[in-house]
């Protein structure tokens, strides 16, 4: 080992003595930075990945649509089960409706899934909040807790429903014909986390879709659910290519694309303000380096005389640095690491002393702190710390090694 | 005859100060062979100190030149220098300047890793602070060491990467009497054992008695001794 990088070292971390102060608050500022962005930006992809999953749970992560109705679905959703990255491929007919209840109206998105797949009932299930996915059948309908709550629809109750073929129907007959509306039962009421589905939507029957819109056999597309590892985007061109035209795929992106840049513009926005703690913190490693410097004037002298060039002094300083940087972001890994897994503890205990519980049920939807470790990211973080860390050691070192040998020696 | 390790010829340095420049050494010729040892006294101020830096290539003389071997100082870049300085001269200063985080024979090692002498490094720095009488000691931090073994661990310090001339700024300064006749007895016999030559920054006239040769600095003049 090269001289100045043992020096460097023992500086640090000196043998049988106290684990020197500036050390401590270097590598302390550090390690809080490193922790602090960790758990932030993790945390970040969390919501980001929980909203990406709702989204493609309610919208699919491609729909094959052609501009038309389409007619032969189990043909083409053959044809997309057979291919590889195809998982599950159902049709789906969507619009709008208006509900009335208690004399209060409201008009909701209306999605008509197919009741034969187990997979599409399987999701609903999983958001449910009340009622039960046996219950739900052509009569029925699942309404989004935000509905639910405007509407004050409970399970078990009657709606009416309107649909606009009806208000055609009505125009078209000048009046003659009386409006009859088609009245559900609330099978279910759900909640998905992602604010819009659950703001104003309202799930049915395929069939019973088909008959609120005369759609006959027809469907206005197939919901397509990806294997996992292929990406949406590429994914989407080459089933477009596949099927070929009039068929073509559209993704959960560039319908709701919008929110999700959202959540990445927080998440990068939130990495350069808390960078400010890091580069703060590598100020704390400057200024304790350039005191260590001065307090050790006269042994740089004693390393000159020894016959050490000005070269590796300042190796001796900058290494210093790296290392103080190298062991703020290990124990600041390992802090972050820790927050992250008791994130859930900690928020609960935060919300119940502030007395604010369930508040991230209310306000996200999610009844946890939701929280993704991606590594492309943590490696970017730890990288960061560390280059900021030895830069802060550049000055402190170059102040070092231009210290005049005879001086130094003299100093008190 | 030899060709000198170090030579000094008209060697003249001054300092600026608030009083206008003081002339600190003028015209300072000396010749340092394999094996020589030489005293060099003066009064405080003198210049001593001056002139062992200036021989040790830490400080560039103002006038006349300082010859290593046979390339002078003058034309080297400190980096250079600094490379020929850890082969070459070996220091010891009045004050020990050793490292606090590292034990004895951790910091006489040093001298070794920083002349580049790593071969058997921690056997020969064990074997020199035996002959320095610390082989029980060579755990021991600086700060529990006293003066004389202090001096000792910064003698085999300078010695473990094997120069060819020993430079010693009033190695004794710091030492009562005992423990610095104790101390320089041992200084010289080392330097005589590894024909190292050794220039000796000293007020004591006894010790400056010993060596080969004799100098004082008088006003920046070195002048032979008695």
């Amino acid at each position: 080992m090269p001289w100045y990088l043992y020096i460097a070292l023992r500086h640090l971390f000196p043998q049988g003595k106290r684990f020197p102060v500036y050390t401590l608050m270097s590598v302390t500022g550090v390690v809080l930075g490193e922790a602090v962005l960790m758990v932030v930006i993790s945390v970040f992809n969390g919501f980001g990945h929980e909203i990406r999953t709702r989204i493609a749970d309610t919208y699919g992560d491609l729909r094959i649509v052609t501009g038309d109705l389409i007619y032969n679905t189990e043909d083409l959703s053959e044809r997309l089960k057979s291919m590889e990255s195809v998982e599950s491929a159902v049709p789906y007919a969507h619009g709008l409706v208006m509900l009335l209840h208690k004399n209060k109206p409201l008009a909701p998105m209306v999605e008509g899934i197919d009741v034969r797949s187990d997979e599409e009932l399987g999701k609903y299930e999983e958001y449910l909040l009340a009622g039960n996915m046996d219950d739900f059948d052509d009569d029925s309908i699942l309404v989004s807790s935000g509905l639910a709550d405007q509407l004050q629809l409970y399970v078990g109750g009657e709606v009416e429903m309107y649909t606009p073929l009806m208000m055609l129907k009505l125009l078209e007959s000048d009046g003659k014909d009386m409006l009859l509306p088609r009245s559900v039962r609330v099978a279910g009421i759900f909640q998905t986390g992602w604010q819009r589905a659950d703001e104003n939507t309202v799930i049915c029957t395929l069939r019973l879709m088909q008959d609120l819109y005369n759609l006959g056999e027809g469907a206005h597309g197939v919901r397509v659910e990806l294997n996992e590892g292929y990406e949406i985007e590429p994914e989407s061109r080459s089933i477009s290519d596949a099927l070929g035209r009039p068929f073509f795929a559209r993704t959960w992106m560039d319908t709701h694309g919008d929110f999700l840049s959202v959540v990445q513009l927080e998440k990068r926005m939130m990495f350069f303000l808390l960078f400010i703690i890091v580069i703060v913190a590598s100020f704390s490693i400057m200024s304790s380096l350039l005191i260590f410097v001065i307090r050790k004037t006269r042994e740089i002298g004693l390393f000159a005389a020894m016959g050490a060039t000005p070269r590796q002094v300042a190796a001796c300083f900058c290494y210093q640095g790296l290392f103080i940087g190298i062991t703020g972001t290990i124990f600041g890994m390992g802090l972050g690491f820790t927050l992250i897994h008791f994130r859930n503890h900690i928020t609960s205990t935060i919300s119940r002393i502030l007395g604010v519980a369930d508040s991230m049920n209310q306000i996200y939807g999610f009844s946890y702190l939701p929280a993704r470790v991606e590594m492309a990211d943590m490696i970017g973080i730890a990288l960061l710390s560390i280059l900021v860390a030895t830069l802060a050691g550049l000055i402190p070192a170059y102040k070092a090694s231009r210290l005049d040998p005879v001086e130094a020696l003299r100093s008190e | 005859m030899s060709e000198p390790l170090i030579e000094a010829r008209e060697v003249s340095r001054q300092f600026e100060s608030v009083e206008g420049s003081i002339k600190v050494l003028q015209g300072v010729d000396l010749c340092i062979n394999p094996g020589n040892t030489i005293s060099i006294q003066g009064e405080s101020g003198s210049g001593k100190s001056t002139l062992l830096n200036i021989l040790a290539g830490l400080d560039r003389p103002d006038g006349g030149s300082v010859v290593w071997g046979s390339s002078d100082i003058a034309n080297q870049s400190s980096s250079k220098l600094a490379r020929i300085r850890a082969s070459l001269i070996g220091m010891v200063f009045q004050s020990y300047y050793l490292v606090p985080e590292l034990r004895a024979l951790e910091n006489v090692m040093l001298g070794g890793r920083i002349s580049g002498m790593n071969t058997d490094l921690k056997e020969r720095s064990k074997a020199l602070l035996e002959k320095v009488g610390l082989g029980e000691r060579m755990a021991s931090l600086p700060a529990t060491l006293s003066g004389g073994e202090r001096q000792r661990v910064a003698i085999a310090r300078a010695l473990i990467s094997e120069p060819k001339v020993l430079l010693a700024d009033e190695p004794t300064g710091n030492l009562d009497e005992a423990t610095g006749d104790s101390v320089m007895g041992m200084l010289q016999a080392l330097c005589v054992d590894a024909n190292v030559a050794l220039v000796l920054v000293t007020h004591n006239t006894n010790y400056a008695a010993r060596m080969d040769s004799a100098w004082i600095l008088r006003q920046g003049v070195l002048e032979k001794g008695s």
